[in-house]
């Protein structure tokens, strides 16, 4: 009889055992899984950035020398202008004014459009850059099982994070490793 | 004693599972070289367009040519692909949801900019591809681009290197990697680099061509 209620015991113990262990895989399975990454960092600390950076900035060089030249080219037959104009004639003068400002004109609007296209080909490569990593994050988060992803920015959309939330050193890592095609 | 023959057992399924054949079947050949675990084949998804970085073997493309040409002689076809040193590249997006319905028109407004990127494409690979090794940056010496596959949302190319330290793949040096870059010219997937060990790309089974 003792023995009987003994194994009844053990049955019941085991039952709730793993009822209790179905519970925790359920509860785990549905709960909301938050981490955070300090986005300034990854950005800045992601080989694809700097090198995406160096690149630009080298394009960049070429295309200011351009300008650079071409202002000085601007510069110098204005200086020339300036030093002989005391013997040209009223008609010489008025016609070495006009060339002078149509080659102004042209100039600004030569500095005007490679400003234009360095912002353009910067904001194209921080596109480029970051569509790398957004879609590494979102790879992450899904294998990593994460509900949200939150980024902390400069501006502070997050206020406090715990730190064991933070997973800037893994994604980073990955990421990196996925730059150099590993 | 148990321990002992459980510790053997595991080891031998280690070496068992880790060992590569040295012939296979052309379907089981390109299995194992289309698994991306035996380090030929290199994928990551970026905005919803996968990004495909191949080696292909000499004898892989050897069969290809000379199933469609059977009459030429075999040691001919197989030395003619054994130096060169290629590889694929290949996009592909959906063709129903996202911003890459059409690969070859994505961010095209003329049918002058979609002849230009053909154009590019097809004659250009040098201004967007490279391969380095050891340090040393390499142009391709052959590219064909394969044209854009609208069922598939599929643009891709092939493209053949002349590495020096590559003779043929016969050379005794196994270290090293092979760093095959993709400067994205149109799609804005920025620069992507898919590393291939030499080892992997010079441990590769024979293929039985019948």
């Amino acid at each position: 009889m003792k023995s009987k209620f003994l194994v009844c015991i053990v049955v019941l113990l085991a039952l709730l055992v793993v009822l209790a262990g179905v519970n925790i895989f359920y509860l785990k399975k549905d709960a909301l899984r938050v981490a955070y990454i300090r986005s300034p960092e990854l950005v800045e600390g992601y080989h694809g950035t700097i090198e995406a950076r160096s690149a630009f900035e080298k394009k960049k060089e070429a295309m200011l020398a351009n300008v650079d030249s071409m202002g000085m080219d601007f510069d110098r037959l204005r200086h020339q202008y300036v030093n002989s104009a005391a013997r040209m004639t009223p008609d010489k003068r008025m016609e070495q004014e006009k060339f002078l400002s149509q080659q102004q004109d042209q100039f600004l609007r030569y500095r005007d459009a490679i400003d234009q296209k360095i912002e353009e080909e910067d904001t194209q490569m921080m596109q480029e850059v970051l569509n790398q990593i957004n879609s590494y994050v979102e790879e992450y988060a899904v294998k990593e099982g994460y509900t949200y992803v939150l980024g902390t920015t400069s501006t502070g959309s997050i206020l406090f994070g715990d730190k064991a939330l933070d997973i800037t050193g893994p994604v980073l890592e990955g990421l990196n490793n996925r730059y150099k095609g590993k | 004693m148990r321990a002992i023959t459980f510790s053997l057992i595991t080891v031998l399924l280690i070496v068992v599972g880790g060992c590569r054949p040295d012939k296979l079947k052309i379907d089981a050949y390109k299995a194992w070289i289309d698994k991306e675990g035996h380090g030929l084949v290199k994928r990551r998804v970026i905005n919803g367009v996968t990004l495909e970085g191949r080696f292909l073997p000499g004898e892989y493309q050897a069969y290809q040519d000379y199933q469609a040409n059977p009459q030429q002689p075999l040691d001919s076809v197989l030395s003619a692909y054994r130096c060169g040193l290629t590889f694929h590249i290949s996009l592909q997006a959906d063709k129903e949801t996202g911003n890459y319905r059409n690969l070859m028109y994505y961010n095209t407004h003329s049918q002058e900019e979609i002849t230009g990127r053909t154009r590019e494409l097809s004659f250009n690979a040098s201004d967007f591809t490279e391969l380095s090794y050891k340090g040393k940056h390499y142009v391709p010496v052959l590219s064909v681009f394969e044209g854009y596959n609208p069922i598939a949302n599929r643009i891709s190319l092939m493209l053949v290197f002349s590495v020096p330290g590559y003779p043929c793949g016969t050379d005794a040096d196994d270290s090293g990697e092979f760093d095959l870059t993709f400067y994205d010219p149109y799609w804005e997937l920025g620069t992507n680099h898919f590393l291939f060990q030499k080892h992997d790309l010079k441990n590769i089974p024979d293929l039985v061509i019948q």
